[in-house]
Protein backbone atom coordinates (compact mmCIF):
# COMPACT_ATOMS: atom_id res chain seq x y z
CA UNK A 1 0.00 0.00 0.00
CA UNK A 2 1.40 3.36 -0.99
CA UNK A 3 1.65 6.00 1.74
CA UNK A 4 0.00 9.33 1.12
CA UNK A 5 2.12 12.49 1.41
CA UNK A 6 0.04 13.56 4.44
CA UNK A 7 0.77 10.27 6.20
CA UNK A 8 4.45 10.59 5.28
CA UNK A 9 4.58 14.05 6.81
CA UNK A 10 2.89 12.89 10.01
CA UNK A 11 5.29 9.93 10.28
CA UNK A 12 8.28 12.19 9.73
CA UNK A 13 7.09 14.54 12.49
CA UNK A 14 6.35 11.71 14.94
CA UNK A 15 9.70 9.98 14.33
CA UNK A 16 11.60 13.26 14.23
CA UNK A 17 10.18 14.57 17.50
CA UNK A 18 10.52 11.17 19.21
CA UNK A 19 14.19 11.15 18.20
CA UNK A 20 14.71 14.68 19.58
CA UNK A 21 12.84 13.99 22.84
CA UNK A 22 14.80 10.72 23.25
CA UNK A 23 17.99 12.67 22.67
CA UNK A 24 17.11 15.12 25.46
CA UNK A 25 16.35 12.33 27.96
CA UNK A 26 19.23 10.04 27.06
CA UNK A 27 22.17 12.36 26.54
CA UNK A 28 21.36 15.35 28.76
CA UNK A 29 22.61 13.63 31.97
CA UNK A 30 26.01 13.31 30.27
CA UNK A 31 26.23 16.99 29.29
CA UNK A 32 29.37 18.71 30.49
CA UNK A 33 28.87 21.31 33.22
CA UNK A 34 32.13 23.05 32.34
CA UNK A 35 31.83 26.62 30.98
CA UNK A 36 31.38 26.98 27.23
CA UNK A 37 33.86 28.77 24.97
CA UNK A 38 32.58 32.31 25.59
CA UNK A 39 32.15 31.76 29.36
CA UNK A 40 35.67 30.31 29.62
CA UNK A 41 37.26 33.20 27.71
CA UNK A 42 35.27 35.68 29.82
CA UNK A 43 36.34 34.01 33.07
CA UNK A 44 39.97 33.84 32.00
CA UNK A 45 39.98 37.44 30.81
CA UNK A 46 37.81 39.14 33.36
CA UNK A 47 38.06 36.83 36.36
CA UNK A 48 35.08 35.03 37.87
CA UNK A 49 31.99 36.97 36.97
CA UNK A 50 29.62 38.22 39.61
CA UNK A 51 25.98 37.79 38.69
CA UNK A 52 25.28 41.43 39.59
CA UNK A 53 27.74 42.63 36.95
CA UNK A 54 25.61 41.38 34.09
CA UNK A 55 21.99 41.46 35.12
CA UNK A 56 19.52 40.16 32.53
CA UNK A 57 17.16 42.81 31.19
CA UNK A 58 14.06 40.63 31.57
CA UNK A 59 12.70 37.96 33.89
CA UNK A 60 11.99 34.68 32.13
CA UNK A 61 9.87 31.66 33.17
CA UNK A 62 12.64 29.02 33.10
CA UNK A 63 16.01 30.71 33.68
CA UNK A 64 19.00 28.52 32.88
CA UNK A 65 16.76 25.66 31.67
CA UNK A 66 15.30 25.05 35.13
CA UNK A 67 11.69 24.73 36.18
CA UNK A 68 11.17 26.77 39.36
CA UNK A 69 9.62 24.67 42.14
CA UNK A 70 10.06 21.31 40.43
CA UNK A 71 12.02 18.66 42.31
CA UNK A 72 12.41 15.26 40.73
CA UNK A 73 14.95 12.49 40.49
CA UNK A 74 15.63 13.55 36.92
CA UNK A 75 17.38 16.81 36.29
CA UNK A 76 14.78 19.55 35.71
CA UNK A 77 16.91 20.59 32.73
CA UNK A 78 15.51 17.59 30.87
CA UNK A 79 11.92 18.66 31.49
CA UNK A 80 12.72 22.25 30.56
CA UNK A 81 14.37 20.86 27.44
CA UNK A 82 11.29 18.84 26.47
CA UNK A 83 9.06 21.90 26.95
CA UNK A 84 11.51 23.92 24.85
CA UNK A 85 11.55 21.29 22.09
CA UNK A 86 7.76 21.45 21.71
CA UNK A 87 7.64 25.26 21.94
CA UNK A 88 10.35 25.60 19.26
CA UNK A 89 8.66 23.00 17.05
CA UNK A 90 5.25 24.69 17.43
CA UNK A 91 6.54 28.18 16.72
CA UNK A 92 8.58 27.03 13.68
CA UNK A 93 5.67 25.13 12.15
CA UNK A 94 3.34 28.07 12.85
CA UNK A 95 5.76 30.48 11.14
CA UNK A 96 6.12 28.03 8.24
CA UNK A 97 2.35 27.78 7.76
CA UNK A 98 1.96 31.56 7.98
CA UNK A 99 4.57 32.04 5.25
CA UNK A 100 3.03 29.35 3.04
CA UNK A 101 -0.47 30.82 3.50
CA UNK A 102 0.82 34.25 2.50
CA UNK A 103 2.51 32.68 -0.52
CA UNK A 104 -0.71 31.03 -1.64
CA UNK A 105 -2.51 34.37 -1.38
CA UNK A 106 0.17 36.01 -3.51
CA UNK A 107 -0.02 33.35 -6.24
CA UNK B 1 28.48 31.41 22.21
CA UNK B 2 25.24 33.04 23.36
CA UNK B 3 26.20 36.58 24.40
CA UNK B 4 24.38 37.60 27.59
CA UNK B 5 23.05 41.06 28.49
CA UNK B 6 25.69 43.57 29.53
CA UNK B 7 28.51 42.24 27.34
CA UNK B 8 27.91 44.60 24.41
CA UNK B 9 27.79 48.38 24.49
CA UNK B 10 24.74 50.25 23.20
CA UNK B 11 26.11 51.17 19.76
CA UNK B 12 27.15 47.57 19.08
CA UNK B 13 23.93 45.86 20.11
CA UNK B 14 21.72 48.44 18.39
CA UNK B 15 23.82 48.26 15.20
CA UNK B 16 23.80 44.47 15.09
CA UNK B 17 20.11 44.43 15.98
CA UNK B 18 19.42 46.62 12.95
CA UNK B 19 21.54 44.50 10.60
CA UNK B 20 19.91 41.30 11.85
CA UNK B 21 16.41 42.81 11.47
CA UNK B 22 17.16 43.57 7.80
CA UNK B 23 18.41 40.01 7.19
CA UNK B 24 15.48 38.41 9.04
CA UNK B 25 13.04 40.58 7.03
CA UNK B 26 14.73 39.49 3.79
CA UNK B 27 14.65 35.85 4.94
CA UNK B 28 10.89 36.14 5.52
CA UNK B 29 10.41 37.56 2.00
CA UNK B 30 12.59 34.86 0.42
CA UNK B 31 10.82 32.09 2.34
CA UNK B 32 7.51 33.58 1.30
CA UNK B 33 8.42 32.99 -2.33
CA UNK B 34 9.84 29.48 -2.04
CA UNK B 35 8.35 27.67 0.97
CA UNK B 36 6.20 24.63 0.22
CA UNK B 37 4.27 22.08 2.28
CA UNK B 38 7.32 19.79 2.09
CA UNK B 39 9.53 22.32 3.90
CA UNK B 40 7.30 22.84 6.94
CA UNK B 41 7.73 19.51 8.83
CA UNK B 42 11.49 19.66 8.24
CA UNK B 43 11.54 23.27 9.44
CA UNK B 44 9.79 22.25 12.67
CA UNK B 45 11.75 19.07 13.37
CA UNK B 46 15.12 20.67 12.52
CA UNK B 47 14.38 23.65 14.80
CA UNK B 48 13.50 21.27 17.64
CA UNK B 49 16.66 19.22 16.96
CA UNK B 50 18.88 22.32 16.94
CA UNK B 51 17.32 23.53 20.20
CA UNK B 52 17.89 20.16 21.89
CA UNK B 53 21.41 19.77 20.52
CA UNK B 54 22.37 23.27 21.69
CA UNK B 55 21.48 22.24 25.27
CA UNK B 56 24.05 19.44 25.24
CA UNK B 57 27.55 20.67 26.09
CA UNK B 58 30.37 18.27 25.25
CA UNK B 59 33.80 18.54 26.94
CA UNK B 60 36.61 19.87 24.75
CA UNK B 61 39.47 19.84 27.29
CA UNK B 62 41.14 22.60 29.24
CA UNK B 63 38.12 23.00 31.53
CA UNK B 64 35.89 24.05 28.65
CA UNK B 65 32.85 22.65 26.90
CA UNK B 66 31.17 23.39 23.60
CA UNK B 67 27.79 22.77 22.08
CA UNK B 68 26.49 22.08 18.60
CA UNK B 69 25.32 25.23 16.78
CA UNK B 70 23.65 23.56 13.81
CA UNK B 71 23.52 26.47 11.38
CA UNK B 72 25.57 24.69 8.72
CA UNK B 73 23.39 21.61 8.90
CA UNK B 74 20.23 23.67 8.31
CA UNK B 75 21.89 25.72 5.57
CA UNK B 76 22.91 22.53 3.72
CA UNK B 77 19.42 21.04 3.99
CA UNK B 78 17.20 24.10 3.59
CA UNK B 79 19.39 26.98 2.43
CA UNK B 80 20.99 30.02 4.10
CA UNK B 81 17.80 32.08 4.43
CA UNK B 82 15.99 29.19 6.11
CA UNK B 83 18.88 28.87 8.55
CA UNK B 84 18.41 32.54 9.48
CA UNK B 85 14.70 31.93 10.12
CA UNK B 86 15.31 28.79 12.19
CA UNK B 87 18.16 30.29 14.22
CA UNK B 88 16.08 33.42 14.87
CA UNK B 89 13.23 31.27 16.21
CA UNK B 90 15.53 29.11 18.35
CA UNK B 91 17.60 32.02 19.71
CA UNK B 92 14.51 34.12 20.50
CA UNK B 93 12.88 31.27 22.46
CA UNK B 94 16.16 30.50 24.25
CA UNK B 95 16.40 34.18 25.21
CA UNK B 96 12.78 34.84 26.21
CA UNK B 97 12.03 31.57 28.03
CA UNK B 98 15.40 30.21 29.22
CA UNK B 99 17.60 33.33 29.55
CA UNK B 100 20.18 31.73 27.26
CA UNK B 101 21.57 34.82 25.56
CA UNK B 102 20.55 38.35 26.47
CA UNK B 103 17.65 40.31 25.02
CA UNK B 104 19.91 43.25 24.17
CA UNK B 105 22.38 40.82 22.55
CA UNK B 106 19.71 38.95 20.55
CA UNK B 107 20.56 40.82 17.34
CA UNK B 108 24.26 40.04 17.79
CA UNK B 109 23.53 36.37 18.51
CA UNK B 110 21.33 36.12 15.41
CA UNK B 111 24.07 37.83 13.39
CA UNK B 112 26.88 35.54 14.62
CA UNK B 113 25.06 32.20 14.64
CA UNK B 114 22.29 32.69 12.09
CA UNK B 115 23.54 35.09 9.43
CA UNK B 116 27.32 34.55 9.43
CA UNK B 117 26.85 30.87 10.21
CA UNK B 118 24.18 30.32 7.56
CA UNK B 119 25.97 31.98 4.66
CA UNK B 120 29.48 30.78 5.47
CA UNK B 121 28.27 27.23 6.01
CA UNK B 122 26.15 27.14 2.88
CA UNK B 123 28.69 28.59 0.45
CA UNK B 124 31.76 26.73 1.77
CA UNK B 125 29.84 23.47 1.45
CA UNK B 126 28.59 24.42 -2.03
CA UNK B 127 32.13 25.25 -3.26
CA UNK B 128 33.57 22.00 -1.88
CA UNK B 129 30.80 19.99 -3.53
CA UNK B 130 31.75 21.52 -6.89
CA UNK B 131 35.10 19.73 -6.63
CA UNK B 132 34.28 16.64 -4.60
CA UNK B 133 31.16 14.77 -5.61
CA UNK B 134 28.86 12.16 -4.09
CA UNK B 135 28.94 11.19 -0.42
CA UNK B 136 32.58 12.21 0.02
CA UNK B 137 31.70 15.75 -1.04
CA UNK B 138 28.68 15.86 1.26
CA UNK B 139 30.67 14.66 4.27
CA UNK B 140 33.88 16.63 3.62
CA UNK B 141 31.89 19.73 2.64
CA UNK B 142 29.65 19.40 5.70
CA UNK B 143 32.56 18.93 8.11
CA UNK B 144 34.68 21.76 6.70
CA UNK B 145 31.77 24.18 6.44
CA UNK B 146 30.64 23.41 10.01
CA UNK B 147 34.17 23.91 11.37
CA UNK B 148 34.66 27.21 9.49
CA UNK B 149 31.23 28.42 10.63
CA UNK B 150 31.99 27.90 14.31
CA UNK B 151 35.41 29.55 14.11
CA UNK B 152 34.17 32.53 12.09
CA UNK B 153 31.11 33.05 14.28
CA UNK B 154 33.38 33.01 17.36
CA UNK B 155 35.71 35.56 15.74
CA UNK B 156 32.71 37.82 15.00
CA UNK B 157 31.62 37.44 18.63
CA UNK B 158 35.16 38.32 19.78
CA UNK B 159 35.29 41.40 17.53
CA UNK B 160 31.94 42.59 18.95
CA UNK B 161 33.25 42.17 22.51
CA UNK B 162 36.40 44.05 21.50
CA UNK B 163 34.45 46.91 19.89
CA UNK B 164 32.27 47.12 23.00
CA UNK B 165 35.40 47.44 25.15
CA UNK B 166 34.40 44.36 27.21
CA UNK B 167 37.70 42.61 26.49
CA UNK B 168 40.86 43.64 24.61
CA UNK B 169 40.99 42.54 20.94
CA UNK B 170 44.44 40.98 21.19
CA UNK B 171 43.29 38.65 23.97
CA UNK B 172 39.70 37.86 23.05
CA UNK B 173 40.16 37.10 19.33
CA UNK B 174 42.87 34.41 19.65
CA UNK B 175 41.24 32.99 22.78
CA UNK B 176 37.79 32.65 21.17
CA UNK B 177 39.16 31.37 17.85
CA UNK B 178 41.44 28.86 19.62
CA UNK B 179 38.74 27.32 21.81
CA UNK B 180 36.21 27.27 18.98
CA UNK B 181 38.68 25.63 16.59
CA UNK B 182 38.44 22.62 18.94
CA UNK B 183 34.65 22.95 19.44
CA UNK B 184 34.34 23.13 15.63
CA UNK B 185 35.61 19.54 15.34
CA UNK B 186 32.62 18.41 17.42
CA UNK B 187 30.31 20.57 15.29
CA UNK B 188 31.73 19.01 12.13
CA UNK B 189 31.36 15.45 13.43
CA UNK B 190 27.72 15.99 14.54
CA UNK B 191 26.92 17.63 11.18
CA UNK B 192 28.41 14.68 9.26
CA UNK B 193 26.67 12.13 11.52
CA UNK B 194 23.28 13.81 10.98
CA UNK B 195 23.81 14.08 7.21
CA UNK B 196 24.85 10.42 7.14
CA UNK B 197 21.66 9.43 9.01
CA UNK B 198 19.49 11.49 6.64
CA UNK B 199 21.18 9.97 3.57
CA UNK B 200 20.18 6.53 4.89
CA UNK B 201 16.61 7.25 5.97
CA UNK B 202 15.43 10.27 3.92
CA UNK B 203 17.87 11.06 1.07
CA UNK B 204 15.13 13.16 -0.62
CA UNK B 205 15.51 15.79 2.12
CA UNK B 206 18.94 16.70 0.79
CA UNK B 207 17.43 17.64 -2.56
CA UNK B 208 14.69 19.97 -1.34
CA UNK B 209 14.51 23.39 -2.99
CA UNK B 210 16.70 25.71 -0.93
CA UNK B 211 15.27 28.80 0.74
Amino acid sequence: MKQTPKKNKALFIVFGLSFVVGLVFLIMPFASRKPDGLQKVTEDTMGLLKKDDFKPTINVPMPGYTIPGLKHKFDTKQYAGIIGVFVVFGVSVFVGYLLRKKRRKNL
Amino acid sequence: MHIPDGFLDTKTWIGLGGISAVFVGTAVRKANKTITDKHIPLLGVMSAFIFAAQMFNFPVGGGTSGHFMGTTLIAILLGPWASILIMTTVLTIQCLIFQDGGLTALGANIFNMGIVGGFVGYYINAVIQLFIHDKKGIFFGGFTAAWCTIVLASVCCAVELGISGTMPFKIVIPAMAGIHAVIGIGEGLITVATLSLLIRVRPDLLNLQKI
